[in-house]
């Protein structure tokens, strides 16, 4: 899913050694986060709900609250004031905090994929506000098609800008067919499971579906022209990877975006984006009735993409922005309400497993309507837009105010898994598969699951750091 | 179905100005050569031509017979071939698989045209025999073009012209400037030319640059050119002068034929269908190609196509920069008047004079008095400018990546450069910029050409085949030219594969940079079968993506079973038959006693290298930009064979025998029909065959004078 296009230098891969100790420390900090809640439940008297999980209320839930308002303000107070030391250093070739973003966004993507009531889970799973990792992709790319064109339209010229962007869209749409075909010859192994590449099932209401319908008939002799039409439109394939599909599209599109851009075109450009985003609300349309269209509307989905390349384009206009007195009241705005969109999203009214938490604020009734109709994830509700930029903008800020230790924390762990997302991407596909035919997980032992998830994100980790089959998987 | 003639190879075996050619044939000067001169006159002697390849190419049935037989024949062959052609479009394309029959019936069209244009190159075979005596007096030069072969090689080539027996000078035109070149052709007492003082830093234009700089050294009537290797026969001027007794003779053509090349040719080297049957028919339409070698030119028909070219070039240069001028002018910035009104006055000024210039222009004044007048103007007003502040003025012109106009490198001509050009409107130039962009493309539309080293270009410097443009442009001006069959001269062929493939591909990018730089359809002067033969030639280069279908299709048939044709029954081979037979008639006739095989096979297995001839010179032409190379070793490959060269062409091969096999099975178990399959068996078998000799080319290890009888052939 990298957008990168150039042949990775090897600088890619910083050499900062793994923090064994921010492991430990990371590895001592979850538990504690998680024991938290229950502290806090017993100190004011809230039942807890063993089993289904523990749900906050009056009292309990107003301190969450007010311990989340505080942490916020306190990192908007420290993060305000001058500290160099801390600060992201400017002017490096690469944003690596745009690739510890991509980082966090594919490790979210891998573990949800992984369906498995696991600790990580509760982090994962909208815990910093009503986004999932698609999003945070979504309009990152876009961001990294901006920043990286723009700066490459200084040395050649639209031509080859689009030629390069053609080269990447064809390289994930290859991998896109490869992967599909590919991970279902291996379903097909004597005494594989292959029901979690092939089949889908909703979490909530439990319906099954066939992700690979009719592929039998490619056995037929002559082979029906159809289903040839359906795999290379990508109607089939793993719902884990499906969202290929929406980039290969907009890649291919984005020349026209960077041409736009490149013409000071840029309320055109984003005006056509909103216009194309309230005509899938008018008239739904699916172009290939690809897999992708359906949980990723492509008229929908694009808002997020076109408006991270053009928030890309004009990243050096934007961050001087961001340090004028109107800028920073805007991005000391964004934290706050990313607060607030945390605290929505924590009272959602579903419980993963007994050690997830939740905030009692609202009826359920109430917030599944208020969620339905704003922050709706397939349809992208304005809500769901505002919290994608909200976090955005307030992870960016984070990065740059607080970076020297949050890259020590994490950066060697997120760095190189973000500047090989596709690479991850697909390697997690199989990884879906083994773990389905291990015997064992998923039985609701969620700390053998956390243990399961750690050591997948470790593997991915080091399959990264040590290139494995690099040559053969795309990055 | 498939195109069964070679490709043509209407140019010169080598190019100027790439080291690899040249380098295998610096490993070959120590090859035993048959004509190696050792002492004077007499061992030259030896290389007349008598019983050499030419018996090869006699004609076993008598002239007229023969031509009644290769026109009813081509007839019949467009006639069959209408017939099936349109029978495929109207009544046999499986629309319901459109993915696939559309590409296989396009193939099948462009393959039909492709039949149709020999068919109709055929119809005037023209076999000249003998030529008469050679004109009175005539003065000939004759040039052997160097750029970095051996000394020894191009001495020994140097000799053999030297001892031409008809009364000529002999030059050395060496584009290297090595001494020891220069003091081994001295030694000889023979010419030596090497570029002047007015290239340095100017467009050279490889090989047509350094005939252009010697035409303006030298004055004599006719030049015969030869590159380094082609070792003259002393009768080849007596044999061929006799045909400028016609005065509207500019140009006679002798076959290039290689010694180095054993009887089996795995590289394909000989092109005896080109240097025999299609040059004659193109002959017979006055439309013999100049091939850049072993050739004889008037120099007046070079110079006077010299000067119309000059002057349609800047007619064409001129009307392009002052559109980019008038671009500049309009975005510049609205506060001009901060640089005091001696700037605004200038732009003010510049911006009438580009206007009125582009009047005069379109109203067909004449370009040489427009320029004059928009240069008294431009200049009148850059002078108001003097005191502009330069310093800034550099530094802003190096953010926006430099001018809008510069000169290209391989053309020598004005170009816009569109990017720099975006780059300066999208922002909107600064008064100081747009003055300074304007007097550069003041100089680029300068009528003395005071960027190019020469202002007249007699030889065609568009292309990297020069040779063939020129050839147009003679067309075009009215001129005739000659093709005598009769091999005198003989030369060197790349001996590996690398080498090979790098010539064709300059080649094939040359063909396809004149036809979309000057496209003969297009061009006055020309006739109507001049045209055809002209677009024969650059036709046959697009076969490519036709091979591409032809190895597709019956893979995916045996793989899907899906088929592009409605039915493989009755109808079809009654229809495609007869065709077949016909064509294959006609190219038997035509080809008589001739080894065409080869040239057929590389017309279809080289396909990736034609796809990317014709994208690198679009993108060259339409794109501006640079052509690329075929990464070339700089010496022969003595280690593994070269099959990272043929890598498409081996998948293909691997492809075509899975697909095989898929499809013996599917008809073994009675899951595919077995007439289908069996005409996609033969089909694949035919790919396959074709196909095998990039194999064979990727093994051949050279030349080996002691077992091939190739040297007795160029004796």
């Amino acid at each position: 899913m990298s957008l990168r296009t150039e042949p990775a230098p090897s600088r890619a891969l910083p050499a900062a050694r793994p923090r064994w100790l921010a492991a430990v420390l990371v590895t001592v900090a979850v538990p504690l986060v998680l024991l938290t809640p229950r502290l806090l439940a017993r100190a004011t008297g809230t039942p807890d709900l063993g089993p289904d999980g523990l749900v906050l209320g009056g009292r309990a839930a107003g301190i969450v609250i007010g311990l989340l308002a505080a942490t916020a303000v306190a990192l908007l107070v420290v993060g305000l004031l001058p500290r160099p030391r801390w600060a992201y250093p400017e002017g490096g070739t690469r944003d690596l905090r745009i690739d510890t973003l991509r980082g966090v966004a594919i490790v979210f993507v891998v573990l949800n994929h992984l369906a498995m009531p696991s600790l990580f889970q509760l982090l994962t799973q909208e815990a910093i506000g009503p986004v999932s990792g698609a999003e945070i992709f979504v309009a990152l790319s876009g961001i990294v098609v901006g920043l990286v064109y723009r700066d490459r339209l200084q040395r050649s010229d639209l031509l080859a800008v689009t030629a390069a962007l053609t080269r990447r869209a064809l390289t994930l749409y290859l991998t896109a067919l490869v992967v599909l075909l590919g991970v279902y010859v291996l379903t097909l192994l004597p005494g594989v499971d292959g029901r979690v590449i092939t089949t889908y099932t909703n979490p909530v209401t439990h319906d099954s579906f066939e992700l690979y319908p009719n592929i039998g008939r490619l056995l037929d002799y002559p082979v029906p022209g159809w289903i040839l039409r359906d795999i290379v439109l990508l109607r089939l394939g793993p719902y884990q990877f499906n969202i290929l599909g929406l980039y290969v599209v907009l890649l291919a599109v984005a020349p026209v975006m960077v041409a736009a851009l490149q013409r000071r075109l840029v309320a055109v450009l984003l005006v056509l984006s909103w216009l194309l985003y309230l005509s899938h609300a008018v008239a739904p349309a699916s172009l290939f009735q690809a897999q992708f269209e359906s949980p990723f509307p492509l008229l929908v989905w694009q808002l997020l993409f076109v408006h991270g390349v053009a928030a890309g384009w004009y990243q050096r206009e934007l961050l001087a922005w961001s340090r004028t007195a109107a800028g920073r009241v805007l991005v000391v705005g964004a934290v706050l309400l990313q607060a607030a969109m945390m605290v929505f999203s924590w009272s959602n009214p579903f419980l993963s497993n007994r050690w997830d938490v939740r905030l009692a604020l609202v009826p359920d009734a109430t917030w599944n309507a208020f969620d339905g109709q704003w922050f709706n994830r397939t349809d992208l509700g304005l809500g769901r837009v505002l919290a994608t930029l909200v976090l955005l903008v307030s992870a960016y800020a984070l990065l740059s105010a607080f970076w020297a230790p949050l890259h020590r924390l994490l950066g060697w762990f997120l760095v190189p898994l973000g500047q090989a997302t596709l690479y991850v991407f697909v390697v997690h596909i199989v990884v879906a598969l083994v773990l389905a035919n291990v015997p064992g997980l998923d039985q609701g032992n969620v700390l053998l699951n956390s243990a399961a998830h750690l050591g997948i994100l470790a593997l991915l980790w080091l399959m990264v750091r040590h290139r494995v089959l690099f040559k053969i998987i795309p990055r | 179905m498939t195109s069964n003639r070679s490709l043509e190879i209407p140019v010169d075996d080598r190019d100027e100005g790439s080291v690899s050619d040249h380098s295998t044939l610096e490993n070959h000067s120590t090859l035993d050569n048959p004509q190696a001169v050792q002492s004077d006159g007499p061992v030259v002697d030896d290389t007349s031509v008598d019983d050499d390849a030419l018996s090869t190419v006699e004609v076993p049935v008598p002239w007229s017979a023969r031509r009644f037989l290769v026109r009813a024949l081509a007839v019949l062959t467009v006639a069959l071939g209408a017939n099936y052609i349109v029978w495929r479009w109207l009544f046999s394309v499986n629309w319901a698989a459109w993915p696939l029959a559309v590409p296989l019936i396009l193939a099948e069209t462009y393959s039909f045209v492709d039949g149709f244009l020999f068919g109709f190159t055929m119809w005037r075979l023209r076999e000249r025999g003998k030529a008469p005596k050679p004109p009175r007096g005539a003065t000939v030069d004759v040039f052997i073009t160097t750029y970095n072969e051996d000394v020894e090689m191009v001495m020994t080539t140097a000799l053999a012209a030297q001892a031409i027996r008809h009364p000529h000078e002999t030059w050395v035109l060496d584009d290297g400037a090595r001494p020891e070149m220069r003091a081994a052709a001295e030694a000889a007492g023979i010419g030596y030319l090497t570029r002047t003082e007015d290239w340095k830093d100017r467009p050279r234009h490889a090989k047509a640059g350094n005939l252009n700089n010697a035409l303006f050294m030298t004055s004599g009537e006719f030049l015969l050119i030869l590159d380094a290797d082609q070792i003259p026969s002393p009768d080849i001027l007596d044999l061929t002068l006799g045909w400028f007794r016609d005065d509207q003779v500019a140009l006679v053509q002798t076959p290039q034929w290689f010694t180095n090349v054993t009887d089996s040719d795995p590289l394909g080297s000989q092109a005896p269908l080109f240097y025999g049957p299609i040059q004659q028919g193109k002959d017979g339409w006055n439309a013999a190609f100049f091939c850049g070698s072993n050739a004889v030119l008037r120099r007046e028909a070079l110079m006077q196509i010299g000067v119309a070219g000059y002057v349609r070039e800047v007619e064409r240069a001129v009307r392009e920069t002052l559109r980019a001028a008038d671009r500049i002018l309009r975005t510049v910035h609205k506060n001009a008047d901060e640089h005091g009104p001696e700037v605004r006055e200038a732009l003010q000024e510049l911006r009438l004079a580009v206007r009125a210039a582009r009047a005069e222009l379109a109203g067909g004044d004449a370009v040489g008095q427009v320029t004059w007048r928009f240069q008294q103007r431009a200049r009148v007003a850059s002078r108001l400018t003097v005191s502009a502040d330069l310093a800034a003025l550099t530094a802003d012109l190096e953010a926006i990546g430099g001018m809008a106009v510069h000169t290209e490198p391989e053309s020598g001509l004005p170009v816009i450069d569109e990017r720099a050009l975006a780059a300066l409107t999208a922002r909107g130039s600064s008064p100081l910029e747009a003055l300074a962009q304007v007097h550069e493309i003041v100089l680029a539309i300068d009528v003395d050409r005071a960027l190019e080293a020469q202002a007249v270009m007699p030889m065609a410097t568009i292309s990297v085949t020069e040779d063939m443009a020129t050839a147009m442009r003679l067309h075009a001006a009215g001129w005739r030219t000659v093709y005598h069959h009769e091999v005198l001269a003989h030369g060197l062929a790349p001996e590996d594969l690398a080498t090979m493939l790098h010539q064709r591909l300059r080649w094939s990018q040359g063909t396809l940079q004149v036809l979309l730089r000057e496209n003969p359809l297009t061009q006055r002067g020309l006739t109507v079968p001049q045209r055809m033969m002209y677009l024969a030639t650059m036709w046959s280069y697009l076969s490519g993506f036709a091979a591409v279908v032809y190895i597709a299709a019956p893979i995916v048939y045996m793989l899907i079973g899906t088929s592009p044709v409605i039915s493989f029954g009755g109808p079809f081979f009654l229809h495609l038959l007869p065709f077949l037979l016909a064509n294959q008639l006609l190219f038997l006739v035509v080809g008589w006693g001739v080894k065409t095989w080869r040239g057929q096979q590389y017309s279809l297995a080289l396909f990736p290298l034609w796809i990317r001839a014709c994208t690198t010179a679009v993108g060259n032409v339409v794109f501006g930009r640079s052509l690329g190379f075929v990464v070339t070793p700089k010496t022969r490959q003595v280690g593994a064979p070269a099959w990272h060269l043929v890598r498409p062409q081996l998948a293909a091969m691997g492809l075509l025998v899975f697909a095989a096999v898929v499809g013996v099975v599917r008809m073994v178990v009675g899951q595919a029909d077995i007439l289908p399959t069996s005409v996609n068996m033969v089909w694949i078998a035919y790919d396959l065959v074709v196909l095998s000799v990039i194999v064979q080319a990727a093994l051949y290890r050279g030349f080996e004078p002691e077992t091939a009888d190739a040297v007795e052939a160029g004796r």
